[in-house]
Formats: C-alpha cells, sequence, structure tokens
C-alpha cells in the first residue's frame, strides 16, 4: 500500500502537491529542454501568429472591430486560441510521455493532466500578459478593463482546451488513433472561433451557429474584461463551463471504466 | 487463484508489422505468489521483453489478465523513463516524489551507488550508456518491491560492478520476490527457486530447475537444426 493510501486528508493534499510539482517540474525539464532559448520558444511561436495576423490585417486593410489598437485585438484572439490548442497538445502528449511513469499505482492520468494543465494555465497566462506589455512597450497600448473578468475569459478558454485534451487522451486509451486525429478536429477552431473577428461582425444566424462553440465563447469573455465597453451575445460562461464538465465527466468516467480492474487488483505497483 | 497472486492469466500478447505476424503469448497462464522466485527461460528473440514489460505495467495483453498486486518493480535497471535534458540527480528526485519514496535518501543512495561521482548532477545527455545503466540499477535498487522484474541479467557494466549489483540483488531478494526472464540458465539457477520455459507462447513450469534447462535446451536444439535446414537450402 502507497503512503497516500495511508494518509490523512492534509498529508495526502501534501503527498498529491509534491507530485503534483514533480510532473511539473519533470514537464518544464523537458519540454523547454531546460534552457533560455527553450523557454523562449513558448513567445516566439505565438509571436510569429501575431505577427502574420498583423500583416494579413494591414495587407487586407481590415479594420479593428473593436474600438482599440490592432495588437491589442490580435492578442485577445490568437493567444486563447493557441494556448487552448497548447492545452490540448500537452495533456494528450503526456499519455505516451509519461508511460512508464503511470505504471505506478501511485501516479493517475488524472493527476498528470491535472500536473499538466495547471502548468499550461500558468505558462499561458504568462505568455499572455507578456506579449500585452510587448505590445504596451512598442506600440504604447495596453488594454485592460477588468483584469479578473479578462483572467476568467482566458482561464475559460484555456481550460475548454484542457478539458477536450482529457477527454480525448481517456478515449485514446480505449482507441489509440483517436490521439493523431486530434490535430483535424482542431483545426476549423481557428476560423471558427472569433480568433480575427468579433460576434457582433456576424449576422444573427451565423452567430446562432457558432454559439455551440464553447472557444469562442470563453474569447468573447476574455475581451469583455480587456475592452471597455466591449458586449457581446457569446460573452457567455454557461457553454463553456458545460462544455468543461461535459468533457471532463465522460472522461473520468472512461479512466475509471477502462482501468477499474488495474485498480481493484494492482493497489501498489509503484516500486522501481 | 488467491486474491494476492501476480502474474499472466489466459494472455495473449501479439504484434502485427506489415506481414509480420508474431504471437509472444498466446492464452497463456502462469499465476504466482509475488514472493516467489520465478525464472522463465526464453529463447532469444521469444519476446522475453515484453513479457516482462507486462508484468511491470509497461504495456496490456490483446486479450486476458496480467495480475499485478503489491509492489512490483519497474523492469531492473530500467533507464527509459529518464530525461536526458534533467540530470541524473533531477530524473532520481522526481521519480522518487512520483513513486511517494523519500526523495533524499533515494537520491543520496542512487548517487553512492551508481558511483556517477560529480556526474550525477550533469544532464543525461552527456551520459554514456555504462553511465545511464549504472543509474537505472541504482534507482531499481533504492526503492523496495515486493516483486522484482529482471529482464534477461543482472547488472551492468564492468565485472566489478556487476558482482557489486548481483550482490545488493540477492539482498533484496531476502525480503522479495522475483519475475526472472532470461535465455541464461546459469543466472536462472543461480536466482531462480521456480522455472518454466516459454514454449509456442505458453508457460510450460517444470519440477525443478534441470527439468527447465533440458526443455531449454532441447528448443535451442530445434532452433539450431531449423538455422541449419534453412542454411542448407539457401546454400542449394
Amino acid at each position: 500500500m502507497s503512503p497516500a493510501q495511508n494518509a490523512g486528508p492534509l498529508d495526502a493534499v501534501s503527498i498529491w502537491l509534491r507530485k503534483t510539482k514533480a510532473i511539473i517540474q519533470r514537464e518544464i525539464g523537458s519540454r523547454y529542454t531546460g534552457d533560455a532559448i527553450g523557454y523562449l520558444w513558448a513567445y516566439i511561436v505565438p509571436l510569429a501568429w501575431i505577427a502574420v495576423i498583423y500583416v494579413l490585417f494591414i495587407a487586407l486593410d481590415r479594420r479593428v472591430p473593436i474600438d482599440t489598437d490592432l495588437g491589442s485585438f490580435i492578442c485577445s484572439g490568437v493567444v486563447p486560441y493557441l494556448c487552448a490548442r497548447y492545452a490540448v497538445n500537452a495533456i494528450l502528449r503526456a499519455r505516451t510521455a509519461y508511460r512508464h511513469i503511470l505504471s505506478f499505482s501511485t501516479v493517475s492520468h488524472n493527476l498528470v493532466a491535472g500536473a499538466v494543465f495547471l502548468l499550461e494555465l500558468g505558462n499561458s497566462i504568462l505568455v499572455f500578459l507578456t506579449l500585452l506589455l510587448l505590445n504596451y512597450a512598442l506600440f504604447g497600448f495596453f488594454e485592460m478593463h477588468d483584469p479578473l473578468l479578462a483572467l476568467w475569459g482566458f482561464s475559460l478558454a484555456v481550460g475548454v482546451g484542457g478539458a477536450f485534451g482529457y477527454l480525448m487522451m481517456s478515449l485514446s486509451t480505449i482507441w489509440p488513433a483517436l490521439s493523431r486525429a486530434t490535430p483535424i478536429f482542431l483545426r476549423p477552431f481557428f476560423y471558427i472561433s472569433g480568433v480575427f473577428y468579433t460576434a457582433n461582425e456576424l449576422t444573427p444566424r451565423v452567430v446562432e451557429l457558432l454559439s455551440w462553440n464553447p472557444l469562442f465563447h470563453g474569447i468573447e469573455v476574455l475581451r469583455s474584461g480587456l475592452f471597455e465597453g466591449y458586449t457581446s451575445p457569446l460573452a457567455t460562461n454557461a457553454m463553456p463551463l458545460t462544455f468543461i464538465a461535459i468533457c471532463v465527466a465522460i472522461g473520468f468516467m472512461v479512466q475509471r471504466r477502462r482501468f477499474s480492474g488495474e485498480g481493484a487488483d494492482e493497489d501498489a505497483s509503484w516500486a522501481i | 487463484m488467491g486474491d494476492l497472486m501476480i502474474g499472466f492469466e489466459n494472455c495473449t500478447k501479439e504484434f502485427r508489422l506489415d506481414n509480420d505476424h508474431r504471437v509472444i503469448l498466446d492464452e497463456a497462464t502462469l499465476m504466482f505468489d509475488p514472493s516467489d522466485r520465478v525464472c522463465v527461460l526464453g529463447l532469444p528473440s521469444s519476446g522475453k521483453t515484453t513479457i516482462a514489460n507486462l508484468l511491470s505495467g509497461f504495456g496490456r495483453p490483446n486479450a486476458g489478465q496480467v495480475h499485478r498486486s503489491g509492489r512490483i518493480s519497474w523492469p531492473l535497471g530500467f533507464a527509459g523513463a529518464f530525461h536526458p535534458s534533467m540530470s541524473g540527480a533531477r530524473n532520481i528526485e522526481i521519480i522518487a516524489d512520483l513513486a511517494e519514496a523519500p526523495r533524499n535518501w533515494v537520491s543520496a543512495y542512487v548517487a553512492e551507488f551508481s558511483e556517477l561521482g560529480d556526474d550525477y548532477y550533469r544532464p543525461l545527455e552527456t551520459y554514456s550508456s555504462s553511465m545511464r545503466s549504472r543509474l537505472g540499477f541504482a534507482l531499481s535498487m533504492a526503492i523496495p518491491a515486493d516483486t522484482y522484474v529482471v529482464d534477461g541479467i543482472v547488472g551492468t557494466g564492468s565485472p566489478s560492478y556487476r558482482a557489486k549489483c548481483e550482490v545488493a540483488f540477492e539482498q533484496k531478494l531476502d525480503n522479495a520476490g522475483m519475475f526472472f526472464v532470461t535465455q541464461s540458465p546459469r543466472i536462472a539457477e543461480k536466482f531462480g527457486r521456480r522455472f518454466a520455459v516459454l514454449k509456442d507462447g505458453d508457460f510450460v513450469l517444470t519440477e525443478d530447475f534441470s527439468a527447465a534447462e533440458k526443455a531449454f535446451e532441447e528448443q535451442l536444439a530445434a532452433q539450431d537444426d531449423l538455422r541449419l535446414l534453412v542454411e542448407g537450402f539457401a546454400n542449394d
């Protein structure tokens, strides 16, 4: 029996925190290869996306649909979209990256997915803030109408990605090909999540069609927090929260069903 | 079968790669007590590593069930979970935390047992394969198990270091069991108490080591005869 199984609630929390920290340390050490250039890479990719869309906006002479600067508007769409995708990919990748460590009964898929998501969320918030500050440093614009609402909207967007990643991770324990097919599901979301437009620019019929997209809601909630006076028919919490709850519940049930036989059988296969 | 028995129950494990279909286990059953010292003799390329990995929880059978209870180890000396960009020390500390083992004690033990010196604190990508193996083996010795899984050999590196590993492993076996898959009857005799031979995807339990050795040598001879026959056809 593992120490956590004998521990009281406080000890169990402490052990959970220690294991979560260990996974985060392993992720940081491995994903960014432990050096400064590796860390910079986390910023360079979204910066490149922003630059491409920035150039496209200017080349196509597209006006910003909100009373704000181009940099802030692009950041409000591209960064949450990218971070949601990062969350999906990171959680999906964890299933194979931790396949040996997952043989410990002390380490579950849920623990790994949770730790990877926490790291991804923290990292995403840091990247977003850094890019907003970079926009201020370069062009003198900084938008932050309601910091808490902005943080909530951003977290909703990344949370949608994390929950979808968890669902796909769970389902791919049954159908491994799903993890490879996930990028195909995700690709259309670049075009249907309000990355480079707002819900207010769309016709009511299109808004109605896209209202099922939880990522769009998260991005619009973020914009409500960033831009003063911005309101959107899609800036609602219900859709993304429901989506997150459904994905997590299904993923959790799949995990339980998939590993229930082992759980009863292997109470502590944690030694090395 | 008792609740605490571990092992393989009607297990089938097969691989399909292009036109190649390899059956490692074919509804094979081998159940044993976690404290048993079981040795399975298998021919080269018969799937010994796959079988060790199954019991260690690295994979799942295509059919049947692998029963795992108590603390079952990774294959002895396994170094596949280390990350090359992190130091040996950091790798060990993280794995110790995840295994809920005392991190500082484990790290100190591994540092000393692996004899890596200052290299213990350097990134694994600077290690030779021998250094990685020593780190892996030291980690295997640092955390206690109820059943150790061994794939092929005990120990690594120079003869003196390998002897040190064998001594350490024998001490561990005072309070633990073992599941050993090997093609070496000499090592099987040294560490095993119960013996089986892997034959046509099944575990064939034998009465004692002599019977296992005899069955294994017959398999080897049959394999040699087949090889000679194929070579004969090729030469014709």
